[in-house]
């Protein structure tokens, strides 16, 4: 490793510290339903910036939902990690590792980090789709000891 | 009289008056307790808790202010089961109260209004 890779990667731990620090003190003084909406906000911003990048590259809701995974999910848990099914109106996206327990986070307490996520594919997949109705559904959670993160998206 | 004295004496006459006073205290809008009659806030950690509730009460309340109705942030009033918080804004600091249940809510917001201007000129 170089001396700037060192010097990088100290860097980023500093601000990774610096940014659960907060998140905890968020959480202890404004409470866990505030870190939700936030991260839900957040999610909801990256999701409006997704479909800008993918506009035009896609003609169907299956090929959304797959764009969805090579340009944005496997970028962040490597490939393989992720797969998505279709079934009639349903779009299903299993996710198979979580990025921030990846990361170190005690993501069973800071479950606020799915909000990101379910409002990531959520405004995706309505901005992708304005005149088709969309209902996201988060089952299974990593965060809640599930094997893997499970959203079923129903267009219509 | 220093500051903090001037603002402590104004607390316990406002507390001495109003007897549905539980505690008092006054905040930065950064959180930071300038000075508390130490019934919540007994310790370094709940003053920091009280400071950062106040803190972030306000910037809520303000923004709500603002965004909603284009207005200013007077005060805000949460009623609680157990008591009542007060929240005021003098300008400067915030002034937060603690009730017992069921107040005097005519007399609590006169007093606290009047603490709030004296506050005011202790802390331009």
């Amino acid at each position: 490793m170089s001396l700037n890779e060192s010097k990088r990667i100290n860097q980023l731990k500093f601000i990774a510290s610096i940014f659960s620090m907060s998140l905890h003190e968020i959480n202890e003084i404004m409470g866990f339903e505030t870190l939700t909406m936030i991260f839900r906000r957040v999610g909801e911003a990256a999701g409006n910036n997704v479909v800008k990048r993918l506009k035009g590259k896609y003609n169907s809701v299956e090929d959304f939902a797959k764009l969805l995974i090579s340009h944005v999910i496997e970028p962040v848990l490597g490939g393989g990690k992720s797969t998505v099914q279709v079934e009639g109106n349903k779009v299903t996206i299993n996710l198979g590792a979580c990025p921030y327990k990846n990361a170190g986070f005690p993501i069973k307490n800071m479950s606020w980090f799915c909000e990101y996520t379910e409002g990531l594919f959520d405004s995706a997949m309505r901005g992708a789709f304005p005149d088709k109705k969309i209902e996201t559904i988060s089952g299974d959670r990593i965060s809640q000891n599930c094997a893997t993160c499970k959203f079923d998206l129903t267009c219509t | 009289m220093s500051k903090i004295d001037e603002a402590k004496k104004l607390l316990e006459d406002l507390q001495g008056r109003v007897p549905d006073i539980s505690d008092l205290a006054i905040a930065r809008t950064n959180g930071l307790v300038i000075y508390t009659l130490q019934k919540v806030a007994s310790d370094a950690k709940s003053e920091r808790m009280l400071g950062g509730m106040a803190s972030a009460l306000f910037s809520i309340s303000k923004r709500a202010a603002d965004e909603l109705l284009k207005g200013n942030f007077k005060n805000l009033n949460v009623e609680i089961d157990k008591g009542t918080i007060f929240l005021i804004f003098t300008g400067k600091v915030i002034l937060i109260a603690l009730t017992r249940p069921e107040p005097n809510l005519g007399l609590l917001s006169l007093e606290l209004e009047d603490a709030a201007g004296k506050l005011n000129t202790i802390f331009v």
